[in-house]
């Protein structure tokens, strides 16, 4: 499933589509401290965070994530979209929980892989 | 009426909340109801984790429990808000990158004291101080108001500054 | 779920509140951002959380959280683990993700705990 099919699925708001939302969606990172995703967030991943400061941009491109969804009806601030824009990483935005997000996912990605 | 007060030092984290979890036992042991104590609880813990953050000498809280309200008051002498309204803006955060990394700067601090509070009124001044106040109405638990509650308590909150004897031009700083 | 079989499907080492593996776990927030915790209205939540500063346990003691569970692999300080041994509120740790923990947990019918519902006076 790529990105683009995940977020139709799941009923995400496209804030930024994204450069390559062709790839398979890899698996999910969750978390919301800047450095910790940084380390950890896995090419490929899609990231689940609360977290709109405006450097998740920066993490989306550095780390090769998927892409960003923000969790529990956070928008990221026009700025931010910008960035994610001219960056070409893909920005959406969720009602849903981080919790509930995680769980979404992880059943779409599992039903895929059977 | 009982009043509690805190002394909080600015830069000390590790210290952080515990002065509100203090304020809630307390409140709790004083007979207030665990959804009051709750608001209030919440209310003190963002109000210290704003003062160990952003202050620059440290600040007061001062809890006073009325048999109507609780009525909060957390108190700085700097550096001051430039913009309350975008300070107030779920998600706006000025915290450092130390206080985001440790799990605060989330934008929610302000926000959060305000939705917990019954009447919030911020004021401050750059380069002397803030001051938050907020006033919790005391009940048992969640109530869903009528409209015609909704309005009087929208009415009640419009003459509040002037009850509390806080002149509304000074808001804007 | 009881607290014992959300630690055998984390894999979760139980750190405190050993006594209480039959507390039910049915509702759940996963945040690492604390001011974002407290935002929280939903009494009875379980907190999926990386962070382990000693503030999680006086925020968990404010909002009447019923159990922490830490991912990643992170412990708490044995002060942190002590106060809430004292506080009756369990603490787990697990080397899973919070993305495989709420995945996990999700999948066995934990619910969300409601968020900021706006309360209802505006």
């Amino acid at each position: 499933m790529n990105l683009r099919e995940l977020a139709a699925t799941l009923g995400w708001d496209v804030q930024s589509p994204g450069a390559e939302p062709e790839g398979h969606v890899l698996g999910g990172y969750c978390g919301d401290l800047l450095s910790h995703a940084l380390a950890n967030a896995k090419p490929g991943e899609i990231w689940i965070t609360i977290q709109h400061h405006a450097n998740i941009v920066a993490i989306a491109q550095v780390t090769g994530i998927a892409g960003v969804v923000l969790a529990g009806g956070a928008r990221a601030a026009d700025a931010v979209v910008e960035r994610a824009k001219e960056a070409g990483v893909a920005l959406y935005a969720s009602p849903d929980s981080a919790f509930v997000l995680c769980g979404k996912i992880h059943r779409a990605l599992a039903a895929e892989r059977r | 009426m009982k009043r509690f007060a805190f002394r909080i030092t600015p830069r000390d984290v590790e210290q952080g909340g515990i002065a509100s979890a203090q304020l809630k036992r307390e409140l709790r042991e004083g007979g207030v109801s665990a959804y009051d104590a709750r608001r209030a609880g919440i209310v003190a813990f963002e109000g210290e984790m704003n003062l160990i953050v952003h202050s620059e000498r440290g600040g007061t809280i001062a809890v006073d429990v009325h048999p109507d309200t609780i009525d909060i008051v957390v108190e700085d002498d700097g550096p001051g808000i430039g913009d309350i309204d975008l300070a107030l803006t779920p998600g706006y955060s000025t915290a450092p990158n130390w206080a985001t990394e440790l799990g605060f700067g989330a934008g929610m601090g302000l926000p959060n004291m305000q939705r917990n509070s019954d009447h919030f009124e911020i004021r401050s001044h750059i380069g002397r101080g803030t001051l938050v106040r907020s006033r919790i109405d005391r009940r048992e638990g969640p109530l869903t108001y009528t409209a015609a509650e909704a309005a009087a308590r929208a009415a009640a909150k419009a003459n509040w500054a002037s009850d509390l004897g806080v002149v509304p031009e000074e808001k804007a700083s | 779920m009881y607290m014992a079989d959300v630690a055998t499907l984390v894999e979760a080492d139980i750190l405190a509140g050993a006594g209480r593996t039959d507390l039910l776990i049915d509702r759940a927030y996963a945040v690492d951002l604390l001011s974002d915790v407290l935002a929280l209205t939903d009494e009875r939540t379980t907190l999926i959380t990386g962070n382990i500063s000693p503030q999680v346990i006086r925020v968990a003691e404010i909002l009447n959280v019923i159990a922490v569970i830490f991912v990643r692999g992170k412990r708490p300080t044995p002060a942190t683990v002590a106060r809430a041994e004292q506080l009756n509120i369990p603490l787990m740790s697990t080397k899973k993700t919070m993305f495989e923990t709420c995945g996990l947990l999700y999948a066995n019918g934990v619910r969300p705990c409601k968020n900021r519902p706006v309360e209802s006076m505006e």
